[in-house]
């Protein structure tokens, strides 16, 4: 009727997101931010493997990055200083289906939450987890972090730092059950796309650490490093990332690392001179908790509300028969 | 930042306040934001409980209706009205207009939806699960650009190439961001390297059935010449191979003796083309008919071997007089050809001896054709809008009358003009009286559903109607699109699509052919909705009268009146009640239901004007629904009739049968009482009777062999492994000029600086990436100061634009190092 056969429309259910579909509101970070940056890629990540808004959850613990998921059109858990993960992986066991991201700031990964860390990686469940690390406690208006370099001024460190940094890639390769790591800069667009898309790919726990710029607090920590293009270590390899040639032409200090090997991984992170760019370890044999430790029973609307009902019969006020 | 050192109290009070505001931004955030999606989506009917009371104004209300005097309305008509049947639909905006459509398969003859072409292509891809669905995503991203850039274009255009350019783009797209291993790569390439099938896309416009139907038209045509001339590629190139071996033979002779360049050697050439091909002579007056044979033959060849030289032969008009003009014109072509093909069979097979046939073919006529070789005449195609027709009213009954073959079509692009209704719907009425022509009518958007009829049509050998409507809105703010509007008054009954077949010998049920998209057999079209009515949702369907249909348009949206809350009264009925009665109803007030942008339901109270329209359009749709065969008053009078007459003979039949039955039981009945007497008296003397009573051994039970038992069928499990080859893309790399301001767009980290400076200026593209959109919407002071500001360094300002803006030394000097 109506000259319009809209039973059998394609785009009835099937819309072809677009980067707006995922975005919900403007970014409250400075400009110049290099969060923007990690939303643009893990937008575009949306957009081309073409996720449901619906299908997907980002949660994240409090910061400047921990705003993430208010400006992702998604389902988005704002949660606890440092407790991002433990309640991603509540999500991610009762509802094996949704896509499950993690965004923590350093301060909240690597201070507060650090048990969680150590023990989310040991339980390696399938989810990619993105730590923005600016050096600094950015919301709270310039404290030092875990991984605040030696000598930094700030509001708990009048006179510098004084101790050294936190090398984060070390301690992960160090945890028993380790299945993903990466070390991305926030500046390389295509770089940093192509990880998280690696990321998102893996089976097991992906975790991401994204250098990333803060122009207010930390203007120029990364000054040497930018500057200085051959100071930044890209790993290349046809089993894990292959860089493309546009960039080689930028960042000539390229090498072959098999991801699959730990010890090489080990001694990359370890060194402070250069900063490896790219994944350095991948083990995709590694069990995940959430296929060891599955329901055993689906969790439909139904089963819950069944299960509520019961919960509720037993407050129930049932009449006497005698 | 001075303030925070001086007084760190102070900031950490503001940070804690910080924390708080953000979290409590966090609990304004509540509802998920996945259920933001388009407000128009969640579009639901809903109303207000009213109570049945009796209104006050119930007088008024019966003042207006009957004298439809509604110009001081006290209550304003609620904006945005639409028909409650309509408007879930109108407000979904998923549905698309069902244009562009593909024409194609053999000559033309397949009409294909969007959805279908969709359907194919995804059927082509071989995708399986998840690939295919990303792939159904891009494939849906296709089909909304096929919508919006070819949608409303009414002309042909070419779709392989369309959709492998487009599937090119999204390939490209696709590779570039991310690489080739994504899943729907491998398809989208193939598809813009091989599509699998191809015809034209028209989109929705005034010259679109124009188009459709003379291509149509043209290939259907070609088909069948082609079809009774099935030689005529073959004679062609054997006729052109005859006149090339004479004219080769002609040259060779004027080789040899180039002194005679204007006469011919006949012995020659006679010689040289015996020894050449054939027994026969060839000598100049046969070279030369040759030669005319070839050149029309090879001018037909191409007219026919192509839909468009066939569709320019094939001319329209859009008046009378030319259009028979042509008719005639055609008809001598016709005949000439195929005076030409008889002449080449001839030629072909040596036969033609010019003292016997040259007469013959001088006077060559319709006379001596074939009837078969008569229908070749094409006919002609009489292309009128509503309002040439009402010009030409005289001329074209003439030509309808005149009993010739003659493919009329009619198109309105409105129906109602003022507060009339536009007499278009008469036209084809008429044709339908005339009962030999061929009438199609539709709407434009539904002439997918009537296709085979329109097909039906252009084959039909004697006269053909089409009467179409084609609304085309110029602005594009109407509320219900023009389509959708267009088929709106296809289900109002107000243009009904039927399609009544002109041959005959058939009976009437199965020459007239309602389309069942309209429900043919109910009195009006009916769309069922969920109407929430204070906290309860109940379903609630809405019929599609007329008067809905007229209140699309502006003129006649004086006839309504909205009833007011306080209105409410028990003497209002729904319009499609107050029409069941002949009588009218006295006591009763009609109203309809519209509903506002928000879903709300109001009533409108309709006046005697817009009653005594739907009845009569009503009374036309029974007429033709009796014609069609629903509900047909005739025939169930006659089948009452045969049914009264067969069960009068059967209740005859059951009281004879019934008495015969009777008699021969009682007869049977004394004949047995009297035996069974006789032989029990003569039993129970018997010895058998003695031995009886002393007893008899019980029968022995065998036990049943046990039922074998069934086996399972075995299960097998197959997984299917899956594969996804790769291919490579690539890039080039081009100079560019440091003369004009642009921004290394791939290197963008989307960091908002210069969008914060400039947004006019400054765009993100579709990866959230920036260019400079507009270099002239800002100044290049701005410019140059997005190049410091961006912390990636990759907006280079090139050279200023505007010559007189102030400081520009100091700002080249400043902007020289982003240039290198």
């Amino acid at each position: 009727m109506f000259g319009v056969s809209i039973d059998n429309l394609l785009n009835l259910d099937q819309k072809y997101y677009e980067i707006d579909d995922y975005q919900s509101d403007i970014p409250r970070w400075c400009p110049g931010c290099g969060d923007n940056g990690i939303l643009t890629a893990t937008q575009r990540l949306l957009r081309e493997e073409q996720i449901a808004p619906e299908k997907t959850v980002f949660v994240s613990g409090i910061g400047c990055s921990s705003r993430f998921p208010h400006y992702m059109n998604t389902y988005g858990f704002h949660s606890l200083h440092g407790r991002a993960l433990p309640i991603a992986e509540g999500i991610k066991i009762r509802r094996p289906d949704l896509h499950v991201f993690v965004n923590m700031g350093d301060g909240d990964c690597f201070s507060i939450g650090a048990a969680h860390w150590i023990h989310a990686l040991r339980y390696n469940m399938n989810m990619v987890a993105m730590v923005h690390d600016n050096n600094i406690y950015g919301l709270t208006k310039k404290q030092a972090s875990p991984t605040t370099p030696k000598g930094l001024k700030s509001n708990t460190t009048p006179r510098g730092a004084v101790l050294e940094p936190l090398n984060p890639l070390v301690t992960t390769l160090a945890v028993s059950n380790v299945s993903f790591v990466a070390n991305v800069v926030e500046w390389i667009p295509d770089l940093l796309f192509d990880v998280i898309k690696k990321a998102f790919h893996h089976k097991g726990f992906s975790f991401i650490r994204i250098l990333q710029r803060c122009p207010h607090f930390t203007p120029h920590v990364f000054d040497p490093i930018m500057n200085e293009p051959d100071r930044l270590r890209l790993l290349t390899h046809d089993d894990g990332m292959v860089i493309p040639d546009a960039i080689k032409k930028i960042y000539k200090n390229v090498e072959t690392h098999d991801p699959s090997n730990i010890h090489k991984a080990r001694e990359y992170a370890s060194d402070m001179e250069t900063i490896p760019i790219g994944i350095l370890f991948r083990d995709e044999s590694i069990p995940t908790y959430d296929d060891i430790r599955k329901p055993t029973r689906p969790n439909t609307p139904s089963v819950i509300n069944e299960a509520l009902q019961q919960e509720f019969d037993k407050f129930g006020i049932k009449p006497k028969n005698d | 930042m001075t303030a925070q050192k001086t007084k760190g109290v102070s900031s950490s009070q503001k940070e804690a306040e910080h924390l708080l505001e953000e979290l409590d931004q966090f609990a304004g955030d509540a509802p998920s934001p996945s259920q933001k999606q388009a407000p128009a989506r969640d579009y639901h009917l809903w109303m207000e409980k009213r109570g049945k009371h009796n209104g006050e104004r119930q007088k008024e209300l019966y003042k207006k209706h009957l004298t439809f005097y509604l110009g001081e309305s006290s209550a304003p008509v609620p904006p945005g009205l639409l028909p409650a049947g309509l408007a879930p639909l109108a407000h979904n905006p998923a549905a698309h207009s069902p244009f562009p459509v593909l024409l194609t398969g053999e000559s033309g003859t397949e009409l294909w939806t969007l959805d279908h072409i969709m359907r194919k292509l995804l059927e082509a891809s071989s995708l399986k699960d998840e690939a295919l669905e990303v792939y159904k995503r891009h494939m849906a991203g296709l089909e909304k650009r096929l919508v919006d850039e070819y949608g409303r274009v009414d002309h042909f255009q070419d779709f392989a190439g369309i959709i492998s350019q487009m599937a090119l783009e999204a390939f490209k797209r696709l590779t570039s961001d991310n690489g080739e291993d994504h899943p729907a790569v491998t398809a989208l390439e193939q598809l813009s390297m091989n599509v699998p099938f191809n015809g034209l896309l028209i989109g929705y416009g005034p010259e679109t059935l124009r188009h459709l139907i003379s291509r149509s038209q043209a290939a259907t045509w070609r088909k069948s010449v082609y079809d009774t001339l099935n030689r005529l590629e073959e004679l062609t190139l054997s006729i052109n191979a005859l006149v090339e071996s004479a004219q080769n033979a002609e040259r060779k002779s004027d080789a040899s003796n180039t002194a005679f360049s204007d006469s011919i050697d006949f012995d020659k050439l006679k010689e040289v083309v015996q020894s050449v091909q054939s027994p026969s002579s060839v000598d100049g007056s046969r070279l030369k008919r040759l030669k005319k044979i070839a050149d029309s033959l090879n001018t037909w060849h191409d007219i026919l071997n192509s839909d468009k030289h066939a569709a320019v032969f094939l001319e329209k008009f859009t008046s009378t007089d030319p259009a028979r003009a042509h008719t005639e014109k055609a008809r001598r072509e016709i005949i000439s050809l195929i005076r030409d093909y008889h002449l080449a069979v001839l030629e072909d097979k040596h036969r033609f001896d010019p003292r016997r046939h040259q007469k013959l073919f001088d006077d060559f006529s319709k006379r001596m054709m074939s009837d078969e070789e008569i229908r070749l005449i094409p006919p002609a195609l009489l292309f009128l809008d509503a309002r040439q027709a009402a010009e030409h009213q005289d001329a074209l009954v003439a030509r309808m009358l005149s009993g010739e073959k003659i493919k009329i079509s009619i198109q309105a692009t409105s129906l109602l003009e003022g507060e009339r209704l536009l007499p278009l719907y008469g036209w084809a009425r008429m044709a339908t009286a005339l009962n030999r022509f061929y009438v199609v009518q539709t709407p434009l958007p539904a002439i997918r559903d009537m296709w085979d009829e329109i097909r039906g049509a252009l084959q039909f050998e004697g006269a053909a109607f089409f009467s179409f409507y084609t609304l085309i809105d110029e602005e594009e703010n109407a509320p219900v699109a023009d389509y959708i509007r267009c088929g709106a008054a296809a289900a109002s009954r107000v243009f009904p699509l039927y399609a009544f077949n002109g041959q005959t010998a058939k009976p009437l049920s199965e020459r007239f052919f309602l389309s069942p998209e309209i429900q043919p057999q109910s009195l009006w079209a009916v769309n069922s909705h969920t109407v929430r009515v204070g906290d309860e949702h109940e379903e609630q369907s809405f019929a599609f009268t007329p008067a809905e249909f007229f209140y699309l348009h502006k003129g006649f949206q004086t006839h309504y009146y909205p009833v007011g809350r306080e209105d409410e009264h028990n003497a209002l009925i729904p319009l499609v009640d107050f029409l069941k009665d002949s009588r009218r109803q006295k006591e009763h007030l009609p109203y309809i239901t519209m509903a506002d942008g928000n879903g709300e339901l109001h009533k409108l109270l309709v006046d005697e004007f817009i009653v005594d329209q739907c009845a009569a359009i009503a009374a036309d749709w029974r007429v033709m629904q009796e014609w069609s065969g629903i509900d047909n008053s005739w025939a169930a009078q006659a089948v009452a009739r045969l049914k009264e007459e067969l069960e009068r003979q059967a209740e005859r039949k059951i009281a004879d049968i019934t008495r015969d039955f009777e008699e021969k039981l009682n007869a049977d009945r004394e004949q047995l009482t009297s035996e069974i007497i006789s032989n029990l008296a003569a039993g129970l003397l018997s010895d058998e009777m003695i031995r009886l009573g002393s007893g008899l051994n019980a029968p022995v039970a065998v036990p049943a062999p046990a039922a074998p038992g069934k086996s399972a069928p075995p299960k097998e499990d197959s997984v299917a492994p899956e594969s996804a080859p790769e291919s490579a893309g690539e890039e080039e790399d081009e100079g560019l000029s440091f003369d004009e301001a642009y921004i290394d767009t791939p290197l963008c980290t989307s960091c908002n600086e210069c969008r914060n400076i400039n947004p006019d200026m400054f765009a993100y593209d579709a990866n959230k990436q920036a260019y400079i959109s507009d270099v002239n919407a800002g100044t290049y002071r701005q410019l140059v100061m997005a190049a410091e500001n961006c912390p990636v360094k990759i907006i280079h300002p090139g050279k200023p634009v505007n010559p007189n803006e102030p400081d520009l030394e100091d700002l080249i000097k400043r902007a020289a190092p982003f240039n290198s």
